[in-house]
């Protein structure tokens, strides 16, 4: 009973000394300069880097581009060729031979033993071919070894390991 | 004009006529209750202004919808209060409380009123922050409980208990002042 009174009273108090029964609010000068500046204090967007995307995508492309090229599935190990090999057996000079005999540098290459025979094709002897010696094929030599060499022997070794081998004779050239 | 000036554009146009529209729909109900929770005129109309500055810093903090945004704001204007009430100490509050009972004597209003007021406000400014919203919303503007708990932000519990003590402490301010 004597809190409620208190309480009563207290209110009644309270609503007799409002701060704000007194106060007309604000102005109208007041409303609007107040507004003006809450309204200019929104904060302007920051500049967009709009560069930024283009440059990442770029990079990535760069980045994409040198992986393929460096592991991509064209880049495999080249394929052994095919190359001419002459063994040739060296016969006695013909008198007709020009000078330009000893441009041919194959001639020197020493023939094999008259007793060796000639190895077959056979898988499980498959191994590389050694090469005595690589001569470029010129079409101004056929002559020239043909003249100077009785007995040509010409190996192919295949990529598969198959190994061809041909024997010309000056005659079978002519 | 790139796309994205243009949306940045728009984006600035929309936070600036939703801001509007929170200001023109709250500052009077703002402002009353500044009035009520702080010492003078130019401090409500401070807090008032530093609260819609905040809501135009941070524009996505502001909830959508009249109660809730309304709510931010009286939550946001009892935090201003808090953080004037902690940079001013007890003395220099106790000092300022002297200087305006010298203002008010001094004014030559000698009505009843102004005595009043003043008393009453001399007596608001000894309570925290938070316990002062909750007598003003509560005795002063009519606003039921549940109401209060809504716009502070805290329960019903705690309103109460607010209010239980701030009776306490402004019966033994006024009352006593009243008996004299």
């Amino acid at each position: 009973m004597n809190a409620d009174l208190n309480h009563d009273r207290l209110r009644r108090i309270l609503q007799q000394g409002d701060p704000a029964a007194g106060d007309p609010g604000l102005t109208a000068e007041e409303v609007h300069t107040l507004r003006r500046t809450v309204l200019t204090a929104i904060p302007e967007p920051r500049p967009r880097r709009a560069w930024l995307p283009a440059l990442a995508a770029g990079t990535a492309v760069l980045i994409v581009l040198a992986l393929a090229a460096a592991l991509g599935p064209w880049r495999r190990p080249a394929a052994p060729r095919a190359e001419v090999q002459v063994a040739a057996d060296p016969a006695p000079a013909a008198p007709s031979v020009p000078p330009a005999v000893s441009a041919a540098p194959a001639i020197t290459i020493p023939p094999p033993a008259p007793g060796v025979p000639v190895k077959s094709s056979r898988p499980a002897l498959r191994r590389p071919v050694r090469a005595l010696r690589t001569l470029p094929v010129r079409p101004n030599d056929a002559p020239v070894l043909t003249a100077s060499l009785p007995v040509r022997e010409i190996q192919f070794s295949t990529p598969g390991g198959t190994r061809v081998i041909w024997e010309l004779s000056a005659k079978d050239i002519r | 004009m790139t796309t994205s000036a243009i949306l940045d554009r728009h984006r600035t146009q929309t936070a600036t006529d939703r801001l509007a529209r929170l200001f023109d729909a709250h500052h009077e109900r703002l402002f009353r209750l500044a009035r009520r929770l702080s010492s003078d005129r130019e401090e409500a109309r401070d807090l008032v202004q530093e609260a819609f500055l905040r809501a135009a810093r941070q524009p996505a903090a502001v909830p959508e919808g009249a109660q809730p945004e309304e709510a931010w704001l009286v939550r946001t204007l009892v935090n201003l209060c808090r953080d004037r009430f902690r940079r001013l100490g007890v003395r220099s509050r106790a000092a300022e409380e002297i200087r305006r009972d010298e203002r008010e004597a001094a004014s030559g209003h000698p009505e009843e009123a102004a005595v009043a007021r003043a008393t009453v406000q001399a007596a608001l400014a000894r309570l925290s922050p938070r316990r002062r919203a909750v007598v003003v919303l509560h005795e002063l503007e009519g606003v039921a409980v549940r109401e209060v708990a809504r716009l502070l932000g805290v329960t019903e519990v705690t309103v109460r208990w607010h209010l239980l003590a701030a009776r306490r402490d402004l019966a033994s301010l006024l009352l006593k002042e009243e008996r004299r």
